[in-house]
C-alpha cells in the first residue's frame, strides 16, 4: 500500500467504511522494534549528511589540508567488515533458532568491533606523534570528531551486543526476543559499517 | 457493518508493564499518560522563568531611563527567553505532553510501545531544563548570544556568558536531542503500529496527524542542531576552526582561523525553520479537532487537512534561508528561497479556509477552548500574512533587525501556538482531571490574553516600520530616529505585557483549583467522537481502555449523520448501534456522501 493511495482514501465514504472497518490497525507487518530501528536510522542518517555536507562546505575554505591516511586505517576497516559478516552469519543462525553456534559468531563479531575501536584510537596516537592535532587545521578537526562520533554509535551497538552475550549464554533464555534483537543489531552494524567506508571514502579522495 | 472476519494483527498486544511500588507509578512512571503530565508540569516551570525573562526585557525597553538590569542581563534576557520558549516549552509540550497524553488514547493503544524508553525521554528532557536554568548559577551567567547563537560572537569576549554559560547552553540542547529522540521514536512507532481495529491512518484524527507529522520533522531537523552544537562546543572548547574565521580580540591574533559563521547559520536554519512547524503543525492538528467538537460539524475537507500537513512538512525543509536573506547571498539564491517561501503560504491558507468553513453554518458553542481556537485563527493569520512581507527579499532587508521581525514571530509562533496550548488543555481538562474547569475564569483568562497580546504585538509592527531596531538595551545616540511616539508606544506595550502577564494568574487558579473542587465532569462533556473520550473511567485508568480495546467503526468527524438520534457518533460505534432519530426506523444510518 502506497502513501499516496492511503492519503487519498476518502474514509466518510460507505465502500471505504467497509474496508477500513477490517483493517488490523497496524501499518507494517513487522515488529516495533524494527519500524523503531529504521527511523532511528533515518534520524542519525540526517545527523551524519548534515555533517559530510558541513564537511564538504567546509573544505572549499583555502586553509584546508590534506590528512595523511596511516595504513592502520586500511586495517580497522577491515576489521569492521569482517566484524559485520560475523553478525550477519551470527543473524541467519538465531533466524533458524540455532543459538549454540550463534553465540559464537556473537562473540567474534563483537571482538572484531572492540578492535576496530581500539584500532582508531592507536590512528588518533599516531596523527598526534605526527602533530596533526585537532586544533591545527579543520580537515583535522573533522576526523578526529566524525571518527569520534561514529565510535559513540559503535559503543551504542556494543551495549546492546552485551545483552546479547548476556543472554545468548544463559541455559533459559527468551528465544524470540533474542532473535530479533540480533537481527536489529546486525542491520546497525551493517549500517555503521556503510557510514564508515562513506566516511573513509570522503577522507581518501579529499 | 461488514460481517467479514477482521484478519489477526501480525504482531501481538503486548503485556503492559504495571508499577510496582508509588515510585514507579507516580515519579518513575512508564505510564505515557503521566509521562504526559510531567512534561506538562516541567515545560509549564520552564516556561514561567521565560516570561519573567520578558517582564525584565519589557521593562528596560519601556522605561531605558531606570536602568533595571545591566546590559549584559538584558542580552541574556533575551537568549534564555527565546530558546526556553521555542525548544524547552512549546516543542516539550506540544510533542512530549499533548503527544504522550494523547496518542495512545487517540489511537487507541494502551500505552506507547516502548513505555520504558518514554520514561527516559522524560528525564532525559528534565536534566535538560536543569542543565540549561544552572547556567543562571554560573561565573558569567548564561549566554547573552541571541538564540540563534551566532558565531563567532557567541564564544567571543564581550559576550555575555561567554565563559561558560554558551557551553551549558549547547550541552543542554544536545541532552534535550537525545532525550527528544528516545520519545520521538516512541510517538511514531505507537503511531504506526499500535493503533486499534479499524484505526487507518486516515481515520485518525488531525491532532494525531499534525503530532506525527511534527515527530517526523524533528527527527530529521534536529540533527541539524546537533551538529552545529557539537562543533560549535569544540570551536569554544578545542579551539578547532569550524565556524570561527581569524580574528584579532582586543589586538591579539586568536588562534581561530579559515571557519565560517555562514556555514553555521545554515545548519542552524536548516534546524530552525522546521523547529517553526515543528510546533506549528501540532497546533494545526488540535486546533481542527477542537473547532469541529465545538461547531457540532465535521472538518471542512478532513484530506485536504492531511494533505497540508504533509506538504507543509515536507516544504519546511526548503525554506530555511529566508532567515537568512541579509547574510550577504547570491540574489538567485535568495530568489529561490522567496519562492518556495510563498509556495508554503498555499498549504497553510488552505488550512485557514477549511477552518472558517467548518465553523460556517456550524452549531457554534462558545466555550473557551472554542474561543481560544477562533483567536488562534485571527492570529495566525495576521502573524502569517507579516510572514509574506518577510518572506520576500526585497521587503525583508529594510524590515530586517527591526520591530516588525520580533511581531512577527510572536504572532505566528508566540501567541498563536500558546492560544492553541490553552485551547487544548481547557478542552482536554475534564478528561484529564475529571473535572470541569471554572467557565468565568476561564472567560477572564481568555480576553485578557487575546486582547492583552494583541495590544502587545499589533502596535510592534508600527515600531518596525518607522525603523525602531531590534536587539538594543537602549537607543543612545539614535535618539534621533527613536521619536517621542515610539518611546510612547514602548511604554504602553511594557505596561500590557505585565498586565497580560500577571493575568496568567487566572489559568493558574482556574486550574489547581478546578483540579479540586471544580464540578465532577460527566463523561464525554464536549459529545466529541474520538477515543479519548471512550474510555470506562474519566480519568482514564491505567491501560486507558477496558478489558477489550475498543473497535473503531468511523472517522472521528460524524456529527450530525442525518438519521442519527444524537448530533454526534463516536467511532467505536457501529453503524447498527446507532440509535436512529424518529421516522428512521428500520434504516442504517449512511455515512456523508460528500
Amino acid at each position: 500500500m502506497s502513501i499516496f493511495d492511503t492519503l487519498s482514501q476518502k474514509p466518510w465514504l460507505p465502500s471505504q467504511e467497509k474496508k477500513d472497518n477490517l483493517h488490523t490497525g497496524q501499518s507494517f507487518a513487522f515488529e516495533s522494534s524494527r519500524v523503531a530501528l529504521i527511523c532511528f536510522l533515518g534520524s542519525i542518517t540526517a545527523l551524519f549528511s548534515l555533517f559530510f555536507v558541513a564537511y564538504v562546505g567546509r573544505m572549499a575554505y583555502g586553509d584546508w589540508r590534506v590528512l595523511p591516511e596511516p595504513f592502520l586505517l586500511w586495517i580497522n576497516t577491515g576489521a569492521l567488515v569482517i566484524s559485520s559478516i560475523l553478525f550477519q552469519k551470527a543473524k541467519n543462525l538465531s533466524n533458524r533458532f540455532i543459538f549454540d553456534n550463534a553465540k559464537y559468531y556473537l562473540l567474534a563479531a563483537g571482538i572484531f568491533a572492540i578492535l576496530f575501536i581500539l584500532g582508531q584510537f592507536r590512528v588518533w596516537n599516531l596523527l598526534n606523534s605526527y602533530g596533526y592535532f585537532v586544533d591545527s587545521n579543520a580537515s583535522f578537526a573533522f576526523f578526529y570528531m566524525l571518527t569520534g562520533l561514529h565510535m559513540v554509535h559503535m559503543l551504542g551497538g556494543l551495549v546492546v551486543w552485551i545483552w546479547s552475550i548476556s543472554q545468548i549464554f544463559k541455559s533459559d533464555l527468551s528465544y524470540t526476543k533474542l532473535k530479533s534483537t540480533i537481527g536489529s543489531t546486525a542491520i546497525y552494524w551493517h549500517y555503521l559499517l556503510v557510514v564508515w567506508l562513506i566516511l573513509f571514502c570522503l577522507l581518501i579522495v579529499t | 457493518m461488514s460481517d467479514a472476519i477482521i484478519p489477526e494483527r501480525e504482531v501481538e498486544e503486548q503485556e503492559l508493564y504495571h508499577a510496582k511500588s508509588w515510585w514507579t507509578e507516580k515519579v518513575f512512571s512508564q505510564d505515557a499518560k503521566i509521562i504526559g503530565i510531567q512534561y506538562f508540569c516541567t515545560a509549564t516551570a520552564i516556561a514561567l522563568i521565560g516570561l519573567v525573562l520578558s517582564w525584565f526585557m519589557r521593562m528596560q525597553i519601556g522605561f531605558p531611563g531606570l536602568s533595571i538590569i545591566s546590559e549584559g542581563f538584558y542580552y541574556q534576557a533575551i537568549t534564555m527567553h527565546g530558546m526556553i520558549m521555542v525548544v524547552y516549552f512549546l516543542t516539550a509540550l506540544f510533542l512530549g505532553g499533548f503527544g504522550n497524553y494523547l496518542i495512545p488514547l487517540m489511537v487507541g493503544a494502551r500505552d506507547m510501545v516502548f513505555p520504558y524508553l518514554n520514561m527516559i525521554s522524560y528525564w532525559t528532557f528534565l536534566l535538560a531544563c536543569l542543565v540549561l536554568v544552572a547556567s543562571f548559577f554560573t561565573p558569567g551567567g548564561p549566554t547573552g548570544a541571541g538564540w540563534t547563537l551566532y558565531p563567532p560572537q557567541a564564544i567571543l569576549g564581550g559576550t555575555p556568558g561567554q565563559e561558560s554559560g554558551i557551553i551549558l547552553m549547547l550541552v543542554s540542547l544536545s541532552i534535550f536531542i537525545v532525550g527528544f529522540t528516545m520519545g520521538g521514536l516512541n510517538y511514531i512507532v505507537t503511531i504506526l503500529q499500535a493503533r486499534t481495529r479499524g484505526m487507518t491512518l486516515m481515520r485518525m484524527p488531525l491532532s494525531i496527524w499534525g503530532i506525527f507529522t511534527a515527530t517526523v520533522l524533528a527527527m530529521f531537523a534536529f540533527p541539524a542542531l546537533l551538529v552545529s552544537a557539537i562543533m560549535m562546543i569544540l570551536d569554544k572548547t578545542l579551539l578547532t576552526s569550524f565556524f570561527m574565521p581569524a580574528l584579532v580580540e582586543m589586538g591579539e591574533q586568536l588562534s581561530y582561523g579559515g571557519g565560517s559563521p555562514i556555514l553555521f547559520q545554515h545548519l542552524f536554519w536548516f534546524f530552525g525553520h522546521p523547529e517553526v512547524y515543528i510546533v506549528a503543525l501540532p497546533a494545526f492538528g488540535i486546533v481542527s479537532d477542537v473547532l469541529s467538537v465545538h461547531s457540532r460539524k465535521n472538518i471542512f475537507g478532513y484530506r485536504m487537512m492531511v494533505w497540508a500537513i504533509v506538504a507543509i512538512g515536507a516544504l519546511s525543509f526548503i525554506v530555511w534561508a529566508h532567515h537568512m536573506y541579509v547574510s550577504g547571498m547570491h540574489p538567485y539564491f535568495g530568489f529561490f528561497f522567496a519562492t518556495t517561501t510563498l509556495i508554503i503560504a498555499v498549504p497553510t491558507a488552505i488550512k485557514v479556509y477549511n477552518w472558517v468553513l467548518t465553523m460556517w453554518r456550524g452549531n457554534i458553542t462558545l466555550t473557551v477552548p472554542m474561543l481560544f481556537c477562533i483567536s488562534f485563527i485571527i492570529t495566525f493569520l495576521n502573524g502569517g500574512l507579516t510572514g509574506l512581507f518577510l518572506g520576500n527579499v526585497i521587503v525583508d532587508v529594510p524590515l530586517s533587525d527591526t520591530y516588525f521581525v520580533v511581531a512577527h514571530f510572536h504572532m505566528v509562533m508566540g501567541i498563536a501556538p500558546v492560544q492553541v496550548v490553552f485551547a487544548a488543555i481547557y478542552h482536554w481538562f475534564p478528561l484529564m482531571t475529571g473535572r470541569m474547569y471554572n467557565e468565568t475564569l476561564g472567560r477572564l483568562h481568555f480576553w485578557f490574553t487575546f486582547l492583552g497580546s494583541y495590544l502587545i504585538y499589533f502596535p510592534m509592527h508600527y515600531l518596525g516600520l518607522i525603523g525602531v531596531p531590534r536587539r538594543y538595551y537602549e537607543m543612545g545616540q539614535t535618539e534621533a530616529l527613536y521619536t517621542q511616539s515610539a518611546a510612547d508606544l514602548n511604554v504602553f506595550i511594557t505596561l500590557t505585557a505585565l498586565v497580560t502577564g500577571f493575568a496568567q494568574i487566572f489559568f493558574f487558579i482556574n486550574i489547581f483549583w478546578s483540579r479540586k473542587y471544580g464540578a465532577v465532569a460527566e463523561k464525554n462533556p464536549w459529545q466529541a467522537n474520538s477515543l479519548e473520550w471512550r474510555t470506562p473511567s474519566m480519568p482514564p485508568s491505567h491501560g486507558n481502555f477496558g478489558k477489550e480495546l475498543p473497535v473503531v467503526y468511523r472517522w472521528p468527524y460524524d456529527f450530525n449523520v442525518p438519521g442519527a438520534k444524537d448530533d454526534f457518533v463516536p467511532q467505536d460505534v457501529s453503524n447498527s448501534e446507532v440509535e436512529l432519530a424518529e421516522g428512521y426506523e428500520g434504516t442504517e444510518i449512511k455515512a456523508e456522501q460528500t
